[in-house]
């Protein structure tokens, strides 16, 4: 499913003191099954943007489509908008509430009245697409599992209501190396067998190289950037102004390049930076 | 000299009363021992669960040990007349700032904790302005910190800390939540208060912050697996992939150079280093 945002503005407080320009003229489009990654500092405006993507929040004006939706026209109704729209908050284990993993799972399908054998048959799905072991963990509190597993099961509530976009707000903060890399896994999972599109909002610079086709670059409200990886990371300078950073490998490379005149710094994997290093030896040698 | 933190034997159990059947108990720190002198900086890391912030909490008498002892400067944390003075020789920085915020003005924050000490009104004024300095924040503090950024927090959440005039600070996680920049600006005051002679304990999940440090823990399942330097540590494949952590991004460049066929030297560690020994072979 496709988005299209127009030329999105929303102020915060409106008429007070504090009034605070959250989103200016924003406008971009993402394909369907597209993966896409929003950066920015805090307070830069993406989870103003992301909140107004799964109708949270209403823009002051601009326009945002999903799919055929208009979700910002006024006679839209929510719950529709949300169901298209799952959106994994920050720190998503902290909503699990339930006395087993499955019932956790079921009940946002069961508030929409999936019932029976179809709403078991989403739960189970659900938790397997997050690499779970559905029979081991089913009957289990989510209290007892780990903070990974916690957060895969918390995605799986967002996955039982079957969206068509996905938004995941750092999905990986907090966790360990093993559960970040388990978390970065599903996601690709999600995205290859779901085809859904995803919304990734990171920190993570390493992460964002890693999975997403396109990059969104806010800044103080405005989307100053929109490209993909390569061509977002190759702009280091602006970047690092804005208080954000490159994958590891792009910035090593920027650092090679004063005493390696001529290298093509526009790596971003540690594997791709070993061959151009390599490459650049060689030619060197000749 | 004695150390500033010794740990005993220590244990600490949660236990967890169900309606149904009898309590069960979970071991989240089991049988850990180890002391730290007085200025040192010790990077602690491991999964998860594996006791890292339950060990943290029993570094100022947070939580108390099921068995064994905690010293700071020779007291006893089991001691109630001791608690608020190991409480003012060792601070806590947490993930979350908003979780450690109280005030409505960030001066007024920095004063809390020097203010329930009973200090006197000049010397929390000298105190406030001089953690508002070190953390670079002595501009903002007459605003609001729910208009802060994140980062910004975490360094008002800092100056709280260095208010007490503690000898030691414990982080856990204090950059988990942070954007980019934020983080290395945390990062930056941690090194400076160590180079200042305060010992910094910093539990993490990121390779690269537990680089800077002098001295490598590891927990798993409740325990110390390993206790080194962070050199020794990362030089170690078979250590990094038994305790799941992974090698920081220069390691991890270094070896993908020496299986491409890159004669470069495996005790390269640093960023200066790799460069310096890429360039050696041109």
């Amino acid at each position: 499913m496709s988005i299209t945002v127009e030329n999105l503005t929303y102020t915060y407080s409106k008429g007070l003191p504090n009034e605070t320009r959250a989103l200016e003229n924003v406008s971009f489009q993402l394909e369907p099954g597209e993966f896409a990654a929003v950066i920015g500092h805090t307070g830069s405006g993406k989870s103003t943007l992301m909140q107004q993507l799964n109708g949270l929040l209403r823009p002051d004006s601009g326009k945002i489509t999903v799919g055929e939706v208009c979700i910002t026209d006024p006679s839209t109704k929510m719950t529709e908008v949300r169901r298209k729209v799952g959106l994994v908050f920050q720190y998503p284990e902290y909503q699990l509430f339930e006395e087993t993993v499955a019932k956790d799972v079921a009940f946002g399908p069961k508030q929409v009245g999936m019932t029976g054998e179809k709403l078991d048959r989403v739960v189970e799905e659900s938790i397997r697409l997050t690499g779970l072991d559905y029979e081991e963990v089913k009957e289990r509190s989510p209290f007892e599992l780990s903070g990974g597993q916690k957060r895969r099961v918390a995605i799986a509530g967002v996955l039982a209501m079957k969206p068509e976009i996905l938004i995941l707000d750092e999905p990986t903060a907090g966790l360990d190396p093993s559960a970040h890399r388990d978390v970065l896994e599903l996601i690709r999972r999600i995205h290859r067998k779901e085809r859904m599109t995803i919304l990734l909002v990171s920190h993570n610079m390493g992460d964002v190289a890693e999975l997403a086709d396109r990059v969104l670059v806010m800044n103080r409200g405005k989307l100053v950037m929109n490209g993909t990886p390569a061509e977002v990371f190759s702009r280091g300078e602006p970047l690092w102004e804005m208080g954000l950073g490159l994958p590891p490998a792009t910035e090593f490379m920027e650092r090679l390049k004063d005493r390696m005149p001529g290298i093509d710094t526009a790596q971003l994997s540690i594997e791709d930076a070993a061959k151009e290093i390599c490459r650049y030896l060689k030619g060197r040698k000749k | 000299m004695e150390p500033i933190i010794r740990v005993e034997n220590l244990t600490f159990e949660y236990r967890k009363v169900s309606p149904e059947g009898p309590a069960t108990s979970f071991r989240a720190v089991d049988g850990v021992t180890f002391e730290v002198p007085s200025g040192e900086f010790v990077a602690v890391l491991g999964m998860n669960g594996s006791g890292k912030s339950t060990l943290a909490k029993h570094l100022n008498g947070l939580l108390l040990p099921t068995e064994g002892d905690v010293w700071i400067e020779g007291m006893n944390t089991r001691e109630d007349d001791h608690i608020w003075n190991i409480r003012s020789t060792v601070g806590m920085v947490f993930q979350n700032p908003d979780n450690q915020i109280v005030s409505s003005v960030v001066e007024d924050d920095v004063a809390f904790g020097p203010e329930n000490l009973g200090v006197d009104p000049m010397e929390i004024r000298r105190r406030v302005d001089e953690a508002l300095q070190a953390v670079g924040m002595y501009e903002q503090r007459l605003k609001a910190p729910h208009m802060l950024s994140g980062g910004q927090k975490q360094r008002i959440a800092i100056a709280g800390a260095i208010a007490m005039r503690p000898k030691c600070i414990v982080f856990d996680e204090p950059t988990a939540m942070l954007d980019p920049k934020g983080r290395h600006q945390v990062m930056d005051i941690i090194h400076r208060l160590h180079e200042a002679g305060i010992t910094v304990i910093l539990i993490t999940h990121f390779m690269e912050e537990a680089m800077q440090a002098d001295r490598l823990i590891v927990m798993k399942d409740g325990r110390i697996t390993d206790d080194m330097p962070p050199r020794d540590f990362f030089a170690d494949r078979e250590r990094i992939q038994r305790a799941r952590l992974e090698m920081p991004a220069i390691i991890a460049l270094r070896e993908e150079l020496i299986r491409q066929g890159l004669p470069v030297d495996a005790s390269v560690q640093t960023e200066e280093e790799l460069i310096e020994a890429i360039c050696q072979l041109q």
